[in-house]
């Protein structure tokens, strides 16, 4: 039972470091670390070649769980935050409102997915039913 | 008086470890129905609410937490039970979720007059309802592909 995100965009990388540079403290270190993770996984994204660890078909379309590409993987590995700083981000982000809240929430939830060595599944990699999976772009 | 009691007390044992302190399949079966059917009380269909915040302490308990996504149950939530287990007919997922935020509890809710008939926790494992990946993204898309409801039978 997963929640699809919405893609993010370059353009919404580049829109949200004015909203983090708004912030201050752990807030602004947090984010600051989330955005460099996304950052660091566009950079270097790369498709992979191996084939989906697990799809699972739900009534809005097939979700194809495409592992990180090795190169990708090794990239972002320094960059993702532990189990307790996720704990730690949720705790202050609960904090926040409105499009801060989004951001942050949009940013911890990318994390929690490449934590789970895959792309993120966002809401446009959702294959219609009966249609063989992509290789995954960022 | 004494007498009962002193039977009683060397019985109940004896009928414990003859294994008939579980409840029979028959009454969890029915048990789960009786609750699906209050899930379904009335029209339209019931909702499932994914909520941040910990579970209330009961269902009476008013709603907390931010409301992050509603999903729709099917008009006839759960099939029949079997073998102590409820099985949730399709849940239509949310395409536009509301807030963000990391869902740590649900909640069922009858469609018509919104009382709550069932509630548990939500994470990524070991709780009642598991995610995948439990963080809502407003304008995003909630999915539950299963759901089930298992009567205890110890």
């Amino acid at each position: 039972m997963p929640v699809f995100a919405p893609p993010i965009t370059d353009g919404h990388l580049s829109s949200w470091q004015a909203l983090v540079k708004g912030t201050k403290g752990l807030t602004r270190h947090a984010l600051e670390t989330l955005h460099a993770l996304v950052q660091q996984h566009k950079a270097h994204h790369q498709p992979s070649e191996a084939p989906p660890l697990a799809s699972q078909t739900y009534d809005v379309g097939v979700a194809h769980h495409i592992p990180l590409h090795h190169d990708t993987k090794t990239a972002v590995a320094e960059h993702l935050p532990t189990d307790e700083e996720m704990k730690v981000y949720d705790e202050l982000f609960g904090k926040l409102q409105g499009e801060l809240r989004d951001m942050a929430y949009h940013l911890l939830w990318y994390a929690l997915e490449l934590k789970k060595g895959r792309e993120p599944i966002t809401k446009d990699k959702l294959v219609p039913h009966q249609t063989a999976p992509t290789s995954g772009a960022a | 008086m004494y007498l009962l009691q002193i039977l009683c007390n060397l019985l109940l044992p004896m009928l414990y470890l003859l294994g008939l302190d579980r409840i029979s399949v028959l009454a969890g079966n029915a048990a789960l129905n009786a609750i699906t059917a209050l899930v379904d009380g009335g029209t339209p269909p019931a909702k499932l609410y994914l909520r941040t915040g910990a579970r209330p302490a009961t269902t009476l308990t008013a709603d907390s937490g931010t409301l992050c996504s509603t999903l729709t149950m099917s008009n006839t939530s759960f099939g029949a039970a079997s073998s102590d287990v409820s099985t949730a007919a399709a849940i239509t997922s949310d395409t536009n979720i509301a807030a963000s935020g990391t869902v740590a509890h649900f909640r069922i809710k009858t469609g018509m007059t919104a009382v709550c008939i069932i509630q548990g926790t939500v994470d990524t494992s070991g709780a009642d309802l598991n995610f995948d990946n439990n963080i809502c993204v407003a304008g995003g898309t909630a999915a539950i592909s299963s759901f089930t409801l298992t009567m205890p039978i110890t």
